[in-house]
């Protein structure tokens, strides 16, 4: 089943929540690791913020104040333009480490919530905010798009996610001026001869080149990429050891291309989920094991 | 070199008997090692392309033992994944040494252990029953999400085929233990296969 995904950003930090019929499955936050609230779902602004968009969306239907329009894409999903205006308590956010370099996101946002839902579930009664406010976003995604091993996906507005890398590589080409972006979960480092996408020169080239196809411009592409871990504790076999070379293939593919890096996150022993946010352009790279239980914004 | 995506019914046959053999004899193996019965699932031969093998892997975090195999000649035969979900390794590691809690270091020595035990009777007996030469290397140990661990691997297949065969069955105790077992057969030994199969 597919999720509905919010993006909140605040002058504190930055969260996407995955929602399925109105209930939390899945969130990735700037702040984790650094908050130090105890409880997200009781205290925290983003949630809150998140938590409020969703019940305003989904409660004031039939008399909505913005102008609300249905969208041409798919019936029942409510195209909403929001210009709000914030209360103070939304940015009370106790740390303040990784979210300062706040998107500059327009506050028109389309949302994508189907209209029969039942909203009082798990939501607030109360629905005191307003969303007139410069000091945070909410932006709602048009859902979440996964490539499996040795593909690369292609999407505008969507989530993007290339899950369970061990010496795999997850590499992310974007142009935020016309908000397509591309991700590929990389296999094997060199390029191949047929043109195969689970070799890294030739999936980043084709990426890029089906990215131009549809309209990125190809001198505002930018790459972000993780991954090329080396699981494998005791090793016993070189083959396995192909994570470095994943890396470094993909590094200087990017560099042939003159794709510019912006941030990667390679090595070490552990596995990666990364999460690619198409609205501001952040790759979140969430580590498999419980002991980190941390996301890293890049 | 056989195309893995085009093996016919017969061929599959073989590949599960020879997988059913080395399972059962593992399972024994592992019997005698915990002295507790041990139950193995109806084993499946699934061959798929590589992007969907992954999508039935559930996210969670396993120990995993990787064991390539080789055949007398050196070619690579393949490779057994041994997976242990992380319950069910602590609880393997737990009672063969009579402790609750064991150190990290003693605790993935353990599981590699188990897994050179199973994967040794496995290739015992392939040998014994289809003279099928399997050499297992020492074993490499990973902790992490299934995909994760298996990546490196199937990247090895990936190179040849874009399709991968999955041998897969599971042992299950009934103290809540249960193992994962897969073969993932090169090219070369299905090679070894037919040259057996010619013989009879």
């Amino acid at each position: 089943m597919s999720s509905n995904v919010l993006f909140v950003s605040t002058k504190s930090g930055k969260a996407i929540f995955l929602t399925q019929r109105e209930v939390l499955v899945k969130s990735y936050c700037s702040l984790s690791g650094t908050c130090s609230l105890e409880n997200c779902f009781s205290s925290c602004s983003l949630f809150l913020i998140a938590k409020n968009y969703l019940r305003r969306e989904v409660s004031s239907e039939p008399s909505n104040q913005a102008s609300s329009r249905i969208s041409s894409k798919k019936a029942g999903v409510i195209s909403d333009k929001i210009s709000g205006q914030i209360p103070s308590q939304a940015s009370n956010q106790a740390s303040n480490t990784t979210g300062d370099k706040i998107s500059n996101i327009s506050s028109n946002t389309s949302s994508n919530i189907n209209s029969n839902i039942n909203s009082k579930q798990i939501l607030d009664p109360e629905c005191n905010f307003n969303f007139k406010n410069p000091d945070f976003s909410v932006t709602a995604l048009d859902g979440e798009l996964s490539a499996s091993i040795g593909e690369y996906r292609i999407a505008k507005k969507m989530l993007l996610e290339v899950m369970g890398l061990g010496s795999c590589i997850g590499v992310v080409l974007f142009d935020l001026s016309t908000g397509i972006c591309g991700a590929a979960h990389i296999l094997l480092p060199g390029a191949s001869q047929k043109g195969e996408t689970k070799y890294a020169e030739t999936a980043i080239e084709k990426m890029l080149e089906d990215m131009v196809q549809q309209g990125a411009n190809r001198n505002k592409i930018a790459s972000k990429f993780a991954g090329g871990a080396q699981v494998f504790k005791h090793m016993s076999l070189d083959i396995l050891k192909v994570g470095n070379r994943n890396a470094i293939s993909v590094e200087e593919t990017l560099l042939k291309n003159k794709i510019p890096i912006l941030a990667k996150d390679t090595g070490g022993d552990v596995g990666r989920n990364v999460i690619f946010n198409p609205i501001d352009g952040s790759m979140i790279v969430k580590y498999t094991k419980p002991v980190r239980e941390v996301c890293l914004w890049l | 070199m056989i195309d893995l995506a085009k093996l016919n019914e017969m061929e599959l046959d073989v590949l599960k008997e020879l997988g059913n053999i080395g399972a059962g004899h593992a399972a024994t193996s592992l019997s005698k090692l915990l002295d507790k019965e041990v139950n193995i699932a109806v084993p499946e031969v699934n061959i798929g392309e590589i992007k969907n093998v992954f999508n039935e892997f559930k996210s969670e975090i396993v120990a995993g033992v990787i064991i390539a195999l080789q055949d007398l000649e050196e070619n690579k035969s393949g490779y057994l994944y041994i997976m242990f979900p992380e319950a069910s390794s602590k609880k393997i590691a737990g009672e063969l040494f009579g402790l609750e809690n064991l150190d990290e270091e003693m605790y993935a020595s353990t599981i590699m252990e188990v897994g050179n035990i199973l994967s040794s009777s496995f290739c015992d007996a392939s040998a014994d029953f289809m003279d099928i030469i399997l050499l297992p290397s020492p074993p490499s140990f990973a902790i992490d999400v299934p995909t994760a661990v298996m990546d490196a691997v199937v990247s090895q297949m990936a190179r040849k085929s874009d399709h991968i065969i999955l041998f897969e069955t599971s042992l299950s105790s009934d103290s809540d233990i249960e193992i994962y077992l897969a073969l993932l057969p090169e090219p070369s030994l299905l090679e070894d296969i037919m040259k057996i199969m010619e013989q009879l």
